[in-house]
């Protein structure tokens, strides 16, 4: 009997020992995982921004996984809700809109998953943990004075503005505007939004110069539709007349300046920024809460003069 | 007798949560209310400028020292004195000094300073945010957005355009000497000690008209 209760002790601590060495295993094999949530991969500068995140939080040991909002809050809300759901360790975020996206974050918050804003803000300062923006008004700033220069002071010009939900927009038209505005000379004869849209900004710009037929110059909330609106100005014939400007830093921007098409642009830092946000979160998901709430990230005004130390070409070697 | 009492004290208690359920104002009282806290960035920008800015000018460095910092240890002059907003190569000073008046550009006054040195006071193109981040008392993380933080900058820049710049343009006759604060910006990948470009916010000239 006793050699019976014996056996049937050590085959129980065999089992128990199993269950613990198996679950262990299992632990030990489930790695950690980032959600990269972009407002779009329709543009090139935003798959920039989603990739070289996915691509540092793999770096770092974790499972990476792009969700594509298509600027579009519903699709947003609802990646929101399957990351909850499958429990990511944190979210790196591009947010569609300001004030809609707030509800997302605070959700994930609530759920215990940290997010941190890349190149777009959240209005709030609770929801998430923190947000790395380029300093867009600064930056518009910097172009406002390089444009006034370049037109002499006067002349008519048109702005292309961004999503108008998305502050990003704002910050840089405040920031043109804060220049511009100081110089009675210049009269804006136009101000349209092309949704950050290459193809809406050549429709946008189509439009406007049929109805303005002197226009000196036009300002473009990214680069994507000032390569737009410098081909509606190509199909018109206008380009020795009428200056593109930009904001972004992409690479057909800049190539267009070294190539006379564009006047000037505005360089962003995405993959800086990008590697950044996931490495705070790395940091985060190992203990350090103190993160400042927001971070800007200079930005450079690319024009003829500096833009051959720019060129996409040299800065891939 | 006893059901209609219940039916009466039932109504009155739907009837009175009700009631307290909801408060009816009229639209325009309502977005007003709502507009009083809502940021005021003139406000804001005042306050600085009246409360904060004439004891960081009092505090401030001498521009001849600061100078002789940045060309021997430009690590020590942005650790003591340089600001920085986030990520980023510019640092922002403020400074204070005395000098006298050279010329007049179109854009600034060019001022002799001591050691043979010239600055520029600007006088023109006064934007962005020096005045902001030199000062050093504006916390972004106080701001709920970019915008409001941004719309301090503009503020800050138009009490030195309506409140300092018309008397310098006035008073900029080549030999006139005074006294200023301000700030400037270096870029630490490109420092140029010889261009110094200074956004004054105070002036205090000798014998002035």
């Amino acid at each position: 009997m006793k050699q019976t209760y014996l056996l049937k002790f050590f085959l129980i601590l065999i089992f128990i020992s199993g269950i613990v060495g198996c679950s262990n295993k299992t632990k030990n094999q489930l790695s950690q995982k980032m959600a990269v949530v972009v407002s779009t991969l329709n543009n090139p500068w935003f798959v920039v921004l989603a990739e070289s995140a996915a691509q540092r939080a793999r770096e770092l040991g974790y499972e990476a996984t792009i969700f594509d909002s298509q600027n579009n809050s519903a699709k947003e809300a609802e990646h929101f809700d399957n990351i909850i759901a499958m429990g990511y360790n944190a979210i790196l975020f591009n947010p569609t809109d300001a004030d809609g996206s707030v509800l997302n974050v605070k959700r994930a918050k609530e759920a215990g998953i940290p997010t941190f804003c890349m190149d777009r803000e959240i209005n709030a300062r609770d929801a998430a943990v923190t947000q790395l923006l380029s300093d867009n008004f600064t930056g518009c700033v910097k172009l406002g004075q390089y444009f006034v220069r370049q037109l002499n002071q006067q002349g008519n010009y048109v702005e292309i503005l961004g999503l108008v939900g998305d502050n990003n927009t704002w910050n840089r038209s405040n920031g043109f505007h804060s220049v511009v505005d100081e110089f009675p000379g210049l009269k804006m004869v136009a101000q349209q939004s092309a949704d950050f849209d290459r193809n809406k900004a050549m429709d946008v710009m189509e439009t406007i110069m049929q109805a303005n037929p002197n226009i000196d110059a036009v300002f473009c909330g990214n680069d994507a539709m000032a390569m737009g609106a410098y081909q509606a100005v190509l199909s018109a014939g206008k380009t020795n007349r009428i200056k593109v400007f930009g904001f972004d830093g992409a690479d057909d921007a800049i190539r267009g300046i070294a190539e006379g098409k564009i006047a000037a642009t505005v360089m962003q830092f995405p993959v800086e920024m990008s590697r950044t946000s996931a490495e705070m979160a790395d940091e985060y998901i190992k203990g350090k809460h103190d993160f400042a709430g927001k971070t800007p990230v200079e930005v450079i005004l690319i024009t003829p003069e500096n833009v051959q130390q720019y060129l996409p070409e040299k800065n891939k070697k | 007798m006893m059901k209609p009492v219940k039916y009466i004290l039932g109504t009155l208690a739907i009837l009175a949560i009700l009631y307290f359920s909801f408060d009816i104002r009229k639209l325009n009282v309502y977005k007003s209310e709502n507009n009083l806290l809502a940021f005021d960035a003139v406000l804001y920008a005042n306050d600085v400028w009246k409360n904060k800015i004439p004891e960081i000018a009092g505090q401030a460095p001498e521009l001849t020292y600061l100078i002789k910092l940045l060309e021997s240890d430009p690590e020590s002059a942005y650790k003591e004195f340089g600001k920085k907003l986030g990520i980023s190569k510019t640092w922002y000073f403020f400074a204070k000094g005395e000098g006298e008046i050279d010329s007049a550009a179109d854009e600034s006054i060019w001022v002799k300073i001591a050691d043979d040195r010239q600055i520029q006071l600007a006088t023109a193109f006064i934007f962005g945010n020096a005045v902001r981040e030199g000062s050093g008392v504006v916390n972004i993380d106080d701001f709920i957005n970019m915008t409001d933080f941004n719309n301090v900058s503009v503020a800050l820049n138009k009490k030195v355009k309506d409140e300092i710049i018309p008397a310098l343009i006035k008073n900029s006759r080549s030999g006139q000497k005074l006294k200023f604060s301000g700030v400037f910006e270096i870029n630490e990948e490109k420092i140029d000690l010889k261009d110094i470009r200074i956004i004054p916010v105070s002036i205090n000239f000798e014998h002035a008209e």
